[in-house]
């Protein structure tokens, strides 16, 4: 549900403007520290019943680090935005304030919502104009971490869009949570200062001057400080708008919990994270290794942009250290079931993936099928249905696929059956085909795109629609 | 792309700056500098079908002359470069001869900066044996614009040359731009036309009789990043130029990725 308030923004003014800090004082973070559930936010008045969080969009001067500083978008002036704690299945409200002089739109990215809240204009989803407000209204599900994060287009614009600082993490508490951990920390990857440089295949492509992690550079801002014999969990999202990141922290393994905010059954140990974009990782760290230590990109020359941050032990002192970067591999079947299930589809829809030069001077366009959006057709679902998903790379670039209001369960990659890993995005490797189920669920319609923004802003997207009754699929449009 | 390099000498029946052509280099330098820890090591063959016949002030005739030139290219770091030339000739008569060298250090914007154009200044010093230029000892410093969008490419390099040693030493300053125009057909082909021009001294622009006017019709093949590979054929229709020429470079990247 979404109410547009505008109408009452006269009324409301004084109001708000007390308000406003109240609310933000509430729900401050505290990035890198324990988190605590979400306040309450009964007896305090705002409408007819308050939101339960508040978010501004407006324009901030940001310093990643006392050198580097970045002009850009945020909510709330802050990078990364900050967390959202909702509960499953209690429905939530958030008020959105666009004080930008362009419409934007907030996805609540991982939700199985309707598309009229879901935040995406290709579903639906209204844009927030300029100086307006909104409430959105919606029941948090599934549980784990999440994200919100504008859906604008940013085309050439690489300060709109997911290259913005609009973006921070959502997390939705599970109604029975059997973590066993003695402290949480989430961790959002964020790159900075994009500009368009020349591809190895000759197109152009996104490169940075910066990286953050909770939004300041390596070495600044204060580090975690944790203590020998804790098990941390670290919820960590990549809301980086093109890149995909190798994380390590040396001398300690991952033990993954969750991906995609989705529980895997194996719950795998790993040296290496590989994040795509918008991909999130719940990840348990014994911390059994005191020193002072970066938790940050493999990749030294991402590293050396920014993207790391210190792990300190208590009583512990010293320059941070890093180490030689682990082998860089990642397989989702790691976390699968140690069986593959064997699931019979209903209905197959391949996907292929291709990208079409336009110039050294410009972005490939990108299809699905041969056609780039919108020129292509809604891909139609079966209500109810189960959907084997073809994810199939005929390109020299990985892509992170990325499907709203639903997740799919992995079936196969590169011919190797897996199952029991569920999803909202998967990375399918360049020239590769992934395959994952979709049981159609929740009815309306549903974008389909790679979380890329200058794939997305490409072409590289589709509607998923539900098919009534009366009009079958079209094989055509699959 | 880079440049043509080198007017050697004096043609006897032109004005002062109307100088016989080196051909050792013949490319139009893009604002793009090599990536640090990457070399790039290209191979410039020229081949002047048709040209200076005769000696001039002591410098080779340019005729049917074969130029290898071999120039290594070391990038220093995000928005530099360092390059080296080993000039070579082949001709009857004189056999396989070392011409000379140059070194060109070149530094850019960033792109990081957000120019809409890419922008680069190159200079170049070095020596060539009076056989082939009379101007044995020369400096050059090039302005580069470029620009790429969609499918087309333009560059300019607006170069400023000076004689250090030899007849031109009291000429002041040379001027001698080079462009490029190109578009790209395919992701692997980009076809274009390069202009190469020695307009004389800034402050005495010689006749259109002694200039040097080149036009190339050039193709790039971008068959891989890891190499570099243009052709051209060239007409000269100025009396001071050397009226054709063939022309190929091929370049390869070698990276050495820093440990992790």
């Amino acid at each position: 549900m979404l109410d547009n308030v505008t109408g009452r923004r006269q009324f409301l003014r004084g109001a708000t403007a007390a308000a406003v800090g109240l609310v933000a004082n509430r729900f401050a973070p505290a990035w890198g520290q324990t988190q605590s559930p979400a306040v309450d936010p009964k007896g305090f008045s705002l409408l007819d019943e308050p939101p339960d969080y508040r978010i501004e969009i407006a324009e901030v001067e940001w310093e990643l680090s006392p050198k580097k500083k970045v002009h850009t978008s945020t909510y709330s002036g802050q990078i990364p935005a900050k967390l959202l704690r909702l509960s499953e299945g209690r429905p939530a409200t958030i008020e959105v304030v666009n004080r930008l002089d362009h419409a934007e739109i907030v996805h609540w990215h991982g939700q199985w919502i309707a598309p009229d809240v879901d935040g995406a204009m290709e579903e639906g989803s209204p844009m927030i104009s300029p100086g307006e407000t909104v409430r959105i209204r919606f029941t948090p599900k599934p549980s784990g971490l999440h994200w919100y994060h504008t859906h604008a287009m940013a085309n050439r614009d690489l300060k709109r869009g997911l290259y913005s600082g609009q973006a921070g993490p959502l997390y939705v508490e599970p109604r029975q949570n059997p973590g066993q951990y003695d402290k949480e920390i989430f961790l959002v990857l964020q790159d900075w200062d994009p500009y368009y440089s020349s591809s190895d295949d000759g197109s152009l492509m996104v490169n940075y001057a910066a990286a953050s992690i909770n939004g300041r550079m390596l070495g600044h801002g204060d580090p975690i400080r944790v203590q020998s014999g804790q098990r941390v969990v670290f919820h960590i999202l990549n809301a980086s708008a093109t890149e995909i990141h190798w994380l390590t922290l040396p001398g300690h393994r991952f033990q993954i919990q969750a991906l995609d905010g989705r529980p895997v059954p194996t719950q795998a140990v790993v040296e290496v994270l590989r994040m795509g974009p918008s991909e999130r990782v719940s990840a348990v760290v014994s911390m059994d290794a005191p020193g002072v230590w970066v938790f940050g990109e493999a990749r030294a020359d991402f590293r050396n942009t920014g993207m790391g941050t210190v792990i300190e032990y208590a009583d512990r002192i010293g320059e941070p250290v890093t180490s030689p970067a682990p082998a860089l591999s990642w397989d989702y079947r790691a976390f699968a079931d140690p069986v593959a299930v064997p699931y019979k589809p209903d209905l197959t829809l391949p996907l292929v993936f291709k990208s079409r030069f336009q110039g050294h001077g410009a972005l490939d366009k990108w299809t699905i099928n041969g056609k780039s959006y919108p020129e292509n057709s809604p891909i139609y679902l079966q209500n109810g249905r189960r959907h084997r998903l073809v994810f199939d790379n005929r390109s020299v670039d990985d892509h992170p696929v990325h499907l709203h209001r639903h997740s799919f369960e992995l079936v196969s990659i590169r011919g190797k059956a897996l199952s029991g890993v569920h999803k909202d995005v998967v990375v399918v490797e360049a020239g590769s085909v992934v395959e994952a189920d979709l049981v159609a669920n929740n009815p309306g319609d549903t974008l389909f795109h790679c979380h890329q923004q200058d794939h997305m802003d490409s072409g590289f997207m589709a509607l998923f629609r539900y098919a009534s009754p009366a009009l079958p699929p079209k094989k055509e449009d699959a | 792309m880079k440049r043509l390099v080198f007017f050697c000498a004096l043609l006897c029946c032109a004005g002062p700056w109307a100088s016989a052509q080196g051909n050792y280099e013949i490319q139009v330098y893009g604002a793009e500098t090599v990536a640090p820890r990457s070399t790039m090591v290209e191979l410039h063959s020229n081949f002047t079908a048709d040209g200076q016949r005769a000696y001039i002030q002591g410098a080779a005739p340019t005729y049917h002359a074969e130029h290898e030139t071999l120039e290594i290219t070391q990038g220093l770091n995000e928005w530099s470069e360092v390059g080296f030339y080993v000039f070579t000739s082949e001709q009857s008569g004189l056999g396989v001869q070392w011409v000379g060298d140059h070194i060109r250090p070149r530094v850019r914007v960033p792109p990081q900066w957000h120019w809409p154009v890419g922008v680069s200044l190159s200079t170049e010093v070095g020596y060539q044996r009076a056989l082939f230029s009379p101007d044995t000892w020369t400096w050059e410093i090039r302005p580069i614009v470029d620009k790429t969008t969609g499918r087309w490419y333009f560059a300019v390099n607006p170069a400023l040359e000076r004689t250090w040693h030899g007849p031109d030493v009291n000429l002041g300053i040379g001027f001698s731009p080079a462009a490029k125009i190109s578009y790209d057909f395919t992701k692997k082909v980009t076809g274009g036309f390069e202009y190469y021009a020695d307009y004389g001294s800034l402050t005495h622009i010689a006749s259109l009789h002694n200039q040097q006017q080149q036009l190339f019709a050039a193709i790039d093949l971008n068959v891989s990043p890891k190499w570099e590979i243009n052709f051209g054929v060239g007409i000269g229709p100025t009396a001071a130029t050397d009226h054709w020429i063939v022309k190929g470079i091929v370049g390869r990247h070698f990276d050495w990725p820093k440990k992790q």
